[in-house]
């Protein structure tokens, strides 16, 4: 049991997981550009798309999130070990900042679980006037699409949307690159226009149950790094 | 123009120091007014990021240049000043790009996003000039102002992770896409995090650690430059 702590909560342990993931991933980012199965990644969970893809491909991505489930492990047991051992005669701050850093990775790693389970994104061309059905029932139909152009380049678009919920209500849903709508917890976005021969949409429908958790994780991360290198850098002066 | 004008002062910073400061003001003068001309953050395409690149670079050396022993400063100097002239000129030879911005990038997370990342990539660069230079005479205060370049270049660079993160879910629905170029950033954070986990274990401290910190700006640029160049990603415009 002892030995097992030992290696749970060492940096050697953090040491090696690091750098076995660096590997993993240049053998996923030499595998992923050239193997077609890659082609739909994007378009639904992980591990949905892992199912379905050949193990020749994705045995780096089933070496990663080994290698990630243990680091996280070891973050987790690191930082419990520096909070209980570390705490009398050194500076508070810098004992709890790399456990702040720490925290917020696992909050990562949290949504990247979380989205890997569930996520979905769905894509299609919507014409105007055309109606589209989203998992949930709901009906989008696109009304109008606005745009302005600039030496010959589209620098602006919006499209708007009549959105019918299953009660029947009818609302006007106004989304643009960067400013997607959200419909009952559902992303859509708009991705492109095309005004010929027929105003057109791409539209995607965007389902990532896991990026409230990235951003807390993001926001635990930054707060955490900005404060270890402020005192980092005071006490090396 | 102004940038071969600025790379031939580059240049001539390796023979005294006074013509690196003259470059920085150029390049500066360049970026701002094109900045002006342009309407928006001049930081999309090879021309604008590598001209950018080398002035970040140059800028970040300034500092340093006060705190290292004057007996470095000379070879250091001259160190930065070719890398500095590589990325001007290599800037100048790509072609400018004046097109208006399309509309997916029309956000200040983006600017936040590509400004942040190419303030990283500086650090980084003076990070493997200074690990160079302790490689091959062991002097400790080297190792302690790479050591500190990179901690601030890691804030930088996970603070633009974290900004990307949000601009991708406001644009593409997910804060993470399953592309050569996200793959490359995350082995570029991890070499980095190895590099400041590495450095509080004794048997890796001194030059081990240094290499590590060398490999990093390979891997930043091959990031940057390789992956843009040779694979496709959402980071194509």
């Amino acid at each position: 049991m002892n030995t097992i702590i030992r290696v749970l909560t060492s940096l050697r342990t953090t040491n090696i997981l690091t750098g076995l993931l660096i590997i993993l991933l240049v053998a996923g980012a030499f595998i992923m550009p050239t193997n077609p199965s890659y082609r739909t990644i994007n378009q639904m969970g992980l591990f949905m798309w892992l199912k379905g893809a050949p193990l020749s491909a994705t045995w780096w991505l089933y070496g990663s999130m080994a290698v990630l489930v243990l680091l996280v492990i070891n973050t987790l047991a690191c930082s419990a070990e520096s909070l209980i051992k570390k705490q009398s005669g050194r500076n508070l701050l810098l004992v709890i900042s790399p456990q702040i850093i720490h925290i917020g990775f696992c909050f990562i790693m949290l949504a990247h679980l979380i989205s890997s389970a569930s996520a979905f994104h769905l894509y299609g061309v919507l014409y105007q006037g055309a109606v589209a059905v989203l998992p949930d029932g709901q009906q989008i139909r696109l009304d109008r699409i606005n745009y302005e152009t600039s030496q010959g380049y589209i620098v602006w678009m919006e499209a708007e949307l009549g959105v019918k919920d299953r009660s029947g209500i009818d609302r006007v849903l106004k989304i643009a690159p960067n400013k997607p709508g959200l419909i009952s917890g559902v992303g859509v976005y708009l991705k492109q226009i095309s005004l010929n021969p027929v105003p057109r949409a791409l539209i995607e429908v965007s389902y990532e149950p896991g990026a409230k958790w990235a951003l807390v994780g993001g926001l635990l991360f930054a707060l955490g790094t900005v404060l270890l290198v402020i005192l980092k850098l005071i006490i090396e002066r | 123009m102004i940038p071969y004008i600025a790379t031939i002062f580059y240049l001539s910073a390796l023979f005294h120091r006074a013509f690196l400061f003259i470059a920085i003001l150029l390049q500066s003068y360049y970026l701002i007014s094109r900045g002006l001309m342009l309407g928006r953050l001049p930081l999309v395409g090879l021309h604008d990021t590598l001209i950018f690149l080398s002035l970040t670079t140059a800028l970040f050396y300034l500092p340093i240049y006060y705190y290292v022993d004057p007996k470095n400063r000379k070879l250091l100097t001259s160190m930065v000043a070719l890398l500095c002239a590589i990325f001007s000129l290599s800037g100048a030879l790509a072609t400018a790009s004046s097109a208006p911005l399309p509309p997916v990038l029309r956000t200040f997370w983006f600017e936040l996003h590509v400004t942040l990342s190419f303030l990283s990539y500086g650090l980084f660069g003076i990070a493997a000039l200074l690990g160079l230079m302790y490689i091959k005479n062991t002097e400790k205060t080297l190792e302690k102002y790479q050591y500190l370049t990179i901690l601030i270049g890691y804030l930088l660079f996970s603070l633009s992770m974290i900004f990307g993160g949000i601009w991708a879910f406001y644009a593409w629905g997910t804060y993470w896409l399953w592309t050569p170029k996200e793959l490359w950033t995350t082995l570029l954070w991890l070499v980095y995090t190895l590099y400041l986990h590495l450095r509080y274990r004794p048997y890796w401290r001194g030059k081990p650690v240094a290499i590590v910190g060398v490999v990093g700006y390979a891997v930043v640029l091959f990031t940057y430059l390789g992956v843009g160049l040779l694979m496709k990603s959402s980071h194509s415009f």
